[in-house]
């Protein structure tokens, strides 16, 4: 079985950013490039799935400039089987569902039964171009998987996956299906030595578009969002108060940076244990908080 | 309530969060948000999954909603994420909103995906910001490259438009008791499916001592008046009984109690749940403003002078040894006065 993982090499943003001339994106001379840390969770989910279905092998597929192969090399040290690039200039790669349509392409040419990726690139901060890929495939998609639970041969995967408010749902899907991974889904890991020296000599696949047989009218159809401006995060105003000069400076500097606290309500509940308690539960039923 | 196809040319649709019955705040949220570019885009319309909600309906007309479109048989309760994103699809296929508003929950974000994967509609997730420009294209701006910038997007030609939105980012607007709402009952049903689609098989509570204090919706702390190890399983169980996590302060994680994941403050983590229940925590500043931000705040501390009492919503001046399990024998509906634990104290409070 064919299982494909798509990684996309971002911005490391842990560099300091700065804007380009005409301030409608980040300036990418100087800039730091890595491999999506979602993406590599994704690599060694694969890896996992793979291990435990044998007969299987995982590809690393990206789509970008030669470049990017870096981020196939890294995918290639942490477990996967073989690599594929998909030649394109990012600047076409803005839209979700033009990248979407080209990884189904990929996923399609290369045979996959199951494609895996990040749930969120580090960059774009999108979380929606997993699910493209599957609705584009026809497939059904888990998203935001936080653990392989079981392989169920080549039939289906029970899989844990992330809701809101800390929820977990236990879900299994048929198989061929699409996954997107937390970066958690995985415990961390160093690569193995002797897969990151086969990894530098590795051979990389490079595909055109022609080679899938998408038309760029196809491409420019579907890229229908632009970036426009780039800014700085809108700061949120604190009232600082003075810091208790009874800490130490550096505890002084680190309540200054922090912030004030703004004071509130302070309703302070009395009368014996068991009435104080009724109390604060019908407070806080009232509030709606339990 | 009238039943017509809503013959929407242009205007701005509201998803309403799926939820047992009741609006979420989310969906208010959204509406207060559409309601300020509907003057350049068009009437608001709220899409309500379960019609169970629309008893509510006239509080979204309060907040700023003109419409409330439901479905004419059946509800979408049972119906799969799948499912219902499908019907969406064709709904807007066939209306043609300007701009579509989703939750960024789990639920709004996997259908905005599907629908505007099935419609090639551009999507921006997480907005931060919307605005209307001169030619009446919608300018969303959204964080990106971890959060260090916000980005900009416009579409690049006219078509509908499809945004997130988190909660808790809009304030909602001072309601207006005399704005009228118009329910409009959709016909067409949910389109039949057979594609494959996951199946739930189980849903699983946040567990407390190993979700993330970030994801958590309810955080119990202990901090020094804690006292020991021992102490911590009365944390536990409250935050059992609330679907909530354990956390502690610098001095219980230094002490062992916890480890430093669980720590919150400056040096640990900052969060923001909507209930956040302090145990024996004085309140110095270095902790405080890890928590500022939570809804709400409640503190239990021996010392009535403690500083943590003035940043709290509701507090409770005792021995949290006492204190807590009254409260979790109230939770439960046991009659007070009954307590596990015997401090050989008595039961009375020094107030």
């Amino acid at each position: 079985m064919n299982i494909l993982v798509c990684v996309k090499q971002v911005v490391d943003s842990s560099v300091p950013l700065e804007f380009n001339a005409s301030a409608k994106d980040i300036s990418l001379e100087g800039a730091a490039w890595t491999v999506n840390p979602a993406d590599l969770a994704a690599v060694r989910m694969a890896t996992l799935i793979r291990d435990q279905l044998g007969d299987s092998q995982v590809t690393a597929l990206s789509i970008g400039p030669p470049q990017s192969e870096a981020v196939l090399r890294k995918s290639l040290a942490f477990g996967a089987d073989r690599a594929v690039r998909l030649d394109a200039d990012p600047a076409n790669l803005v839209d979700a569902n033009a990248v979407a349509h080209l990884l189904a392409a990929l996923a399609r040419y290369l045979e996959g039964s199951l494609v895996l990726c990040g749930a969120q690139a580090a960059d774009t901060m999108g979380g929606q171009t997993g699910i493209a890929v599957a609705v584009s495939l026809g497939w059904p998609v888990v998203p935001s998987v936080a653990e392989l639970v079981l392989v169920k041969g080549k039939s289906s995967l029970v899989l844990k996956r992330r809701l809101d408010g800390g929820r977990r749902a236990v879900v299994e899907a048929d198989l061929p299906a699409a996954l997107t991974c937390d970066p958690s889904c995985v415990p961390p890991h160093y690569p193995s030595l002797p897969l990151a020296m086969k990894s530098l000599r590795a051979p990389i696949v490079a595909l055109r578009l022609a080679d899938l047989g998408v038309s760029p009218k196809v491409m420019a159809d579907l890229s229908l969002l632009r970036a426009v401006a780039i800014s700085s995060p809108k700061p949120r105003p604190k009232k600082i108060l003075a810091p208790d000069s009874s800490l130490s400076a550096a505890d002084r500097i680190r309540a200054i940076m922090a912030g004030g606290v703004a004071e509130r309500q302070s309703d302070i509940l009395k009368g014996a244990v068991g009435e104080v308690a009724v109390a604060l539960v019908a407070r806080l039923r009232h509030w709606k908080a339990i | 309530m009238t039943q017509e196809s809503p013959a929407g040319c242009g205007g701005i649709w509201v998803i309403a969060e799926r939820t047992d019955g009741e609006i979420a705040e989310a969906t208010f949220e959204l509406v207060c948000e559409a309601r300020k570019m509907a003057s350049r885009l068009g009437p608001v319309s709220v899409l309500l999954t379960d019609p169970a909600g629309c008893g509510s309906s006239p509080k979204l007309g309060h907040y700023g909603a003109d419409r409330v479109l439901v479905m004419a048989q059946g509800s979408l309760a049972t119906a799969s994420l799948r499912s219902i994103a499908r019907l969406f699809t064709e709904l807007i296929r066939t209306h043609n909103p300007d701009l579509v508003l989703f939750p960024s929950t789990s639920f709004g974000a996997e259908v905005a995906a599907i629908v505007s994967a099935s419609l090639s509609l551009p999507l921006v997730t997480n907005c931060v910001g919307l605005s209307v420009d001169d030619e009446g294209r919608v300018l969303a701006t959204k964080p990106a490259y971890g959060g260090k910038v916000c980005r900009t997007y416009a579409p690049s030609r006219r078509t509908s438009q499809l945004v997130t939105i988190r909660s808790g980012l809009v304030r909602l607007d001072r309601p207006d008791a005399s704005r009228r709402i118009e329910l409009v009952e959709i016909a067409c049903g949910i389109p039949d499916d057979t594609a494959p689609v996951p199946r739930l098989l189980e849903m699983l509570k946040p567990d407390p001592f190993t979700l993330d204090l970030t994801e958590a919706q309810v955080v119990v702390a202990g901090g020094r008046g804690v006292g020991g190890r021992e102490n911590l399983r009365l944390l536990e169980e409250l935050a059992n009984l609330l679907g909530g996590v354990i956390g502690g302060t610098r001095v219980a994680v230094d002490a062992g109690w916890l480890p430093f994941s669980r720590q919150i403050g400056q040096t640990g983590k900052s969060i923001s749940p909507q209930l956040y229940i302090a145990c024996g925590i004085s309140g110095a500043v270095h902790h405080v403003a890890g928590v500022q931000d939570s809804k709400l705040i409640v503190a239990i501390n021996k010392d009535r002078n403690a500083p943590i009492f003035k940043i709290a919503d509701v507090g409770v001046v005792g021995d949290l040894r006492e204190v807590i399990p009254e409260i979790i024998a109230e939770i439960k509906g046991r009659p007070p006065g009954i307590n596990h634990l015997d401090t050989g104290r008595g039961n009375r409070l020094a107030v």
